[in-house]
């Protein structure tokens, strides 16, 4: 099963976890990971680099809170292996769609696909549902 | 707020959320320069400061030693040098006139580094750097350009307190 690493400034990937883990029950190979204000990136790299390891035969789906940003960066270094995919903006649905396929996926590259259009989707204009 | 002056910043997560979303966007920043070796050095690297840099702006990356006076005199106002240290910044002292803005935005706490801000952690080394560079210059430490900086009136007291 693909291993997957939330990735984001403070708190935010914890707490994604814990409610996604609300709606649909506990996760097994998922790993959060944090940039705090003012926490060096050096040691972040240090333990990024021995999940890699640990899930060196899974695949590894990273996911992170934003294009640009410290969390972001860090996670597309590792884009030099093919047995690792990065996906920005994560959201609750994404995450929850994450979980639920992974085990049914060949590779990383397909689970983000399938994360990446969850999460796409996932953005509704409420009211404008509502008129149609 | 417009700066109008070239800017100088020292952060060591060189080009993130805070200078795009924060620095590039509010001052309408129009080139940004990296100065680092290691990133210089890595396709892989450069590919990714390349691919977030927003779309109204350019990124040139440079090895410390290819920077120049000359490639100084080539740059608007409207331009960010972004370098990962003090010291990457201290080993420009040549470079540095009055006619620059000196930002440093993020030093990572680490052992042995003394709080500034929430973002900025010196050790002495750094303290002696910087105390150097703001007898000539103004230094301005703050992660934001919409932020109060903070004021250290006196570097020394930092080393008396802590050397």
């Amino acid at each position: 099963m693909i291993g997957i690493i939330i990735l984001t400034h403070g708190s935010l990937g914890v707490e994604l976890l814990k409610t996604a883990e609300m709606i649909i029950g506990k996760q097994d190979k998922v790993d959060i990971l944090s940039v705090q204000s003012g926490s060096s990136l050096s040691e972040l790299a240090t333990r990024l680099d021995s999940l890699k390891e640990k899930y060196q035969n899974d695949g590894l789906l990273i996911l992170t809170d934003m294009f640009g940003g410290s969390p972001s960066n860090i996670a597309m270094a590792y884009l030099d292996d093919k047995n690792v995919e990065v996906v920005t903006g994560v959201n609750l649905p994404m995450i929850i769609k994450a979980f639920s396929i992974r085990k049914d996926v060949a590779s990383p590259q397909e689970l983000a696909k399938f994360a990446s259009n969850t999460a796409k989707d996932s953005i509704i204009i409420a009211g404008e549902l509502l008129k149609k | 707020m417009s700066i109008g002056k070239i800017i100088f910043r020292v952060d060591d997560r060189l080009i993130h959320g805070q200078v795009i979303e924060g620095w590039v966007k509010y001052l309408k920043l129009k080139d940004l320069v990296l100065l680092n070796d290691r990133i210089a050095g890595d396709p892989l690297q450069k590919m990714i400061y390349s691919s977030i840099v927003p779309p109204e702006c350019t990124l040139n990356i440079l090895n410390k030693s290819n920077f120049t006076a000359d490639f100084l005199y080539k740059l608007t106002n409207k331009t960010m040098i972004l370098v990962e240290s003090v010291k990457d910044l201290y080993e420009l002292k040549n470079i540095l006139t009055a006619d620059y803005y000196i930002n440093v935005g993020c030093v990572a706490s680490r052992e042995h580094k003394i709080e500034i801000t929430d973002t900025v952690f010196l050790d002495l080394n750094e303290i002696k750097m910087l105390s150097e560079l703001r007898e000539l210059y103004d230094i301005h430490i703050k992660k934001l350009p919409w932020e109060t900086e903070v004021e250290i009136k006196n570097f020394l007291y930092l080393l008396e307190e802590n050397g």
